[in-house]
């Protein structure tokens, strides 16, 4: 905690031979397989970075990554997007009826089944996107509602 | 051999012909696992089988991959969210990766755990493990019993159809219902159809200056108030045997909704709102009874009535009942139209009603947090914009039924208009119709359209109460995570010799025990430390299934838990939590909470073992105070004491305390523990607590970290070892002294308040 600054530290990012993402901070002490994690992944996802070593222990905190050096920002990118899964779905091709409900959706990281616990598992973020969870705790995003086509707006406003 | 080629059969099929021709001969497959993302993290399917020489990995249209285990030093799962690695290394370098969402992780645990063991060279035999629940055999790549575990049924039919079974055991009140409405229809009908002989044989004659034989009068006159006499005893009778079946059925469906809650897990509570619940069990309950009450039946005699007003019209001119029916047509395709529409908004109006509710039964138990940060003006503003909520999903319906109503009533009244049109042309062309027929038409017509009316409301009902029995299905449906077991095993009175076998457990995708093994003899005391979040509570939910484990096995005197029938196991165990809940009732109640029929005796019995009789008898009412819904009358400590005789009461042989007596001040804390001292004698025990000196009686001290144990043993031995325990025993010995370290003042965090 003590170690976490808000401004914007000194450091260095990448990857090793192993794979592992290394932080060589301030002091230019090597921190081997640390992982990036957003503080406000839904409400502010671009600001208040965190660097976390492999207990989920802070290191440092990037309150604006528009800040850093753009080797540095590029390595944090692809970092924080190795990690980040949240399949788009851009058409339900079809849902069963009842609860737990089997979707078959298209998403923008391909087609995928899978099942859908109950309503309580659709939540509506204060931007009107949607965030759907499945049985196996796999999120997906419905960015806008409007946009989708009418047999999955149909199917989708059974669950709503 | 045998074996081999059994577990290349369990391959997915695509992928068999690819692996088998890379396997040398007498290779055998040891496990696999279906990758479900690409490196972009795209769903594509990945292959990865891990066999005793090789690791082979596959994707359609690639061929296969391969590396010598001799090449590779280890193979590492990682989790982060949903979302996981499986990374493969060699000997100075990371050699490939696969990844993979949560959905086949486990699968992947599986092959993980496979190569640790064939690693340190240890040939698991009996790799087809039982499931406890039925006995089935379980095959390698599965985790969940494939032969109990229920599947997601679709269903074919609405939800209101679901309903029938609950009217099956009442089918004879059910049908004399409808007999009673078919006779009293029938008899109203009479009433209508005098009409006729009224106007043609009475009023017409008259009217042109004739006699009329006043005994005929009489006669029909007579038989219109008796058919309206009969009507209203057979329409009261009809009316009461309908509304018996329905309040029933609403009421068995209250019951069913409840008792299935009921069987659900801690997992299902955890993720519903109170008021949610309590919506679904009280106002959509009730809308049904509604339906089935109000609707449903005026719905049948109303369809009755139509359907013999349509036989006497087209008995009397088929002509002219073709024209009256022409707003039907129009009429059903507007029914058609709206009801989508009108579904949507009753859902979304019963929603809103939850999200009130819910917003009640949030606040009202968190009242001293409102008053103390003062968010009254909040919390008043939050209910008042769920009622806005409201406001606008029954707009939302009342928009479609504002245009709906008027409608149909225009509808109703341009066919009457037609009827006597039509009626008209057809008494100008001198064809076979009376006056009399005519003013009989149109009255009957009249009236049917005026049902019609009333019918189409039942378009409204018909989606309002399917949204709300949607609704109370969704509770039904739900099948609990925590089952009964297919073939149970009666526990009977336990001795309490527990045992964790390999016990790994998550909450969704995150994981908070790891691999734990132990043995708790029979009468042992064994005290659980760690810091707060290590995952002792946890443990102890696995023990007393609140969860099921996701890997491993915990079985009490030589049984799987998952074997026994759950009520009849937890008879067993008595629990202490935290925070102590009393129910609304006396006190006497609540500590004979788990054993109704216990006598005075026992119940002063267990309260004096837990120090609680000496408080029970300062208060006026003694042991028939009642005490408020969460007990607010009493302090924290006073809670706790007669939670912990509750616990007692039911004389468990396993005895669960955790952090029983943290509320409680340390004089308190010291006349529990000597009540305890006794109480612990011949039961297993295990006691969770934050302040070290609860647990001096403990025969072993278990010291868990991060979701493992990471030492165990007598305290003198943890203390002289200088280890995890001695560590926090000098924290906490020394909390007046600066604190050194960061685990320490966690630690110390948590004492702070006791003290
Ligand atoms: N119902 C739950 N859902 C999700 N996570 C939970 C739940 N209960 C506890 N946890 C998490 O599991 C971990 C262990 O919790 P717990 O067993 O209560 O710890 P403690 O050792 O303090 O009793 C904690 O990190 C906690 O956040
Ligand atoms: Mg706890």
């Amino acid at each position: 905690m003590s170690a976490a600054t808000t401004t914007t530290p000194q450091f260095d990012l990448h990857y090793d031979d192993w794979g592992r993402l290394v932080l060589v901070d301030a002091d230019g002490k090597y921190h081997e397989g640390v992982t990036p994690v957003r503080s406000f992944p839904l409400s502010d996802p671009e600001h208040w970075i965190s660097i976390c070593d492999s207990s989920t222990r802070e290191l440092i905190c990037i309150a604006n990554p528009q800040s850093l050096p753009a080797k540095t920002r590029e390595t944090l990118n692809l970092a924080l997007a190795k990690n980040e899964f949240i399949p788009i779905i851009e058409r339900i091709v079809h849902a069963t009826h009842g609860e737990p409900a089997e979707w078959q959706v298209e998403t923008n990281r391909g087609p995928r089944t899978f099942v859908l616990k109950g309503e309580d598992d659709i939540r509506t973020l204060s931007d009107g996107r949607l965030i759907v969870t499945d049985s196996d705790g796999v999120r997906y995003f419905i960015n806008n509602v409007r946009q989708l086509d009418g047999h999955s707006r149909r199917t989708l406003e059974r669950f709503l | 051999m045998s074996n081999a080629e059994a577990n290349l059969a369990a391959l997915p099929a695509r992928d068999q012909a690819p692996i088998a021709s890379q396997l040398e001969s007498g290779e055998i497959v040891l496990s696999f696992v279906e990758c479900d993302l690409d490196e972009n993290l795209h769903f594509t399917r990945t292959l990865v089988v891990l066999t005793d020489r090789h690791i082979f990995s596959h994707s359609d249209n690639t061929p296969v991959r391969s590396w010598k285990l001799t090449d590779c030093a280890s193979l590492k799962l990682s989790l982060h969210g949903a979302l996981a690695q499986l990374e493969l290394f060699g000997t100075n370098s990371r050699l490939t990766h696969w990844r993979l969402t949560a959905h086949v992780v486990a699968s992947a645990r599986k092959l993980v755990r496979k190569w640790d063991a064939h690693r340190q060279g240890i040939e698991e035999t009996s790799q087809e493990s039982v499931c406890p629940s039925c006995g089935a055999p379980m095959p390698m790549d599965r985790v969940k019993c494939e032969a109990c575990t229920p599947k997601p049924v679709t269903k074919k039919y609405g939800a209101l159809f679901r309903l029938l079974p609950f009217a099956k055991p009442r089918m004879g009140l059910v049908i004399a219902g409808l007999c009673l409405a078919f006779m009293s229809t029938g008899v109203s009908m009479i009433a209508t159809y005098q009409s006729k002989p009224l106007t043609n044989s009475i009023a017409n004659p008259l009217s042109e200056g004739k006699d009329v034989d006043p005994s005929l009068i009489r006669y029909h006159l007579g038989l219109l108030a008796g058919a309206a006499i009969l009507a209203w005893i057979l329409g009261w009778a009809r009316s009461f045997c309908l509304s018996r079946v329905s309040e029933r059925i609403a009421a068995d469906l209250r019951n069913r909704t409840y008792g299935h809650l009921h069987k659900l897990s801690l997992e299902f509570f955890g993720g519903k709102r109170t008021g949610d619940l309590m919506s679904r069990l009280s106002s959509d309950t009730d809308r049904i009874c509604d339906f089935l009450t109000l609707n449903l039946v005026d719905f049948i005699t109303d369809v009755m009535m139509m359907a013999m007003t349509a036989g006497i019209l087209l008995t009397i001119n088929p002509k002219l009942a073709l024209a009256s029916l022409v707003p039907f047509p129009i009429i059903a395709w507007l029914v058609h139209k709206v009801r989508q529409r009108l579904r949507r908004g009753f859902r979304l109006m019963a929603r809103a009603w939850s999200e009130m509710t819910s917003v009640l039964a949030d606040t009202i138990p968190g009242i001293r947090v409102v008053k103390a940060f003062a968010q009254e003006s909040r919390e008043v503003a939050r209910y008042r914009k769920s009622n806005e909520t409201i406001l606008e999903a029954n707009d939302r319906v009342n928009i479609v039924w504002a245009v709906f109503g008027p409608t149909l009533t225009l509808l109703t009244e341009l066919g009457l208009a037609i009827v006597w049109a039509c009626g008209i042309a057809l008494l100008i062309r001198k064809e076979a119709l009376s006056a009399g027929d005519l003013i009989l038409f149109t009255g009957a017509i009249g009236r049917a359209y005026t049902k019609l009316e009333s019918l189409s409301y039942m378009a409204g009902a018909i989606q309002r109460s399917s949204a709300s029995a949607q609704r109370i299905f969704e509770i039904l449906d739900r099948v609990p995570s925590v089952s009964e077991p297919v073939r149970p095993v009666e526990p009977g009175v336990l001795k309490g010799d527990i045992q964790l076998k390999n016990v790994c457990f998550q909450y969704g995708n995150r994981r908070v025990l790891h691999h734990i093994d132990l043995k708790i003899a029979p009468g042992e005391m064994v005290g659980l430390v760690g810091q707060s979040g290590a995952g002792k509570s946890t443990l102890v939910n696995l023990i007393c299934r609140f969860y099921d484990v996701v890997e491993g096995s915990i079985s009490v005197d030589g049984h799987d838990i998952r074997s026994f029938p759950i009520s009849a196991y937890r008879k067993n165990i008595g629990v202490v939590l935290q925070e102590p809940f009393l129910f609304y009732g006396t006190i006497a109640d609540n500590i004979a909470y788990g054993k109704p029929e216990a006598t005075r005796e026992e119940i002063v019995t267990a309260s004096r073992a837990a120090g609680a009789h000496d408080f029970i008898l300062r208060l006026p009412e003694g042991y028939d105070s009642v005490v408020g819904e969460r007990g607010q009358l009493l302090s924290g400590g006073e809670r706790q004491r007669i939670s912990i005789a509750r616990a007692l009461l039911i004389d468990p042989a396993i005895l669960i305390l955790d952090e029983a007596t943290s509320s409680v001040d340390t004089e308190t804390e010291r006349e529990i523990q000597a009540a305890l001292e006794t109480l612990i004698q011949g039961r297993t025990t295990i006691a969770i607590a934050h302040r070290l000196s609860t647990l001096n009686r403990a025969n072993r001290v278990i010291v868990l970290e991060a979701g493992r144990i990471v030492e165990q043993g007598p305290i003198d031995e943890l203390l002289a070892k200088n280890g995890h325990y001695s560590r926090l025993h000098a924290a906490q010995f020394e909390a007046t002294a600066p604190v050194s370290s960061d685990e320490d003042a966690d630690e110390d965090d948590d004492e702070s308040s006791d003290e």
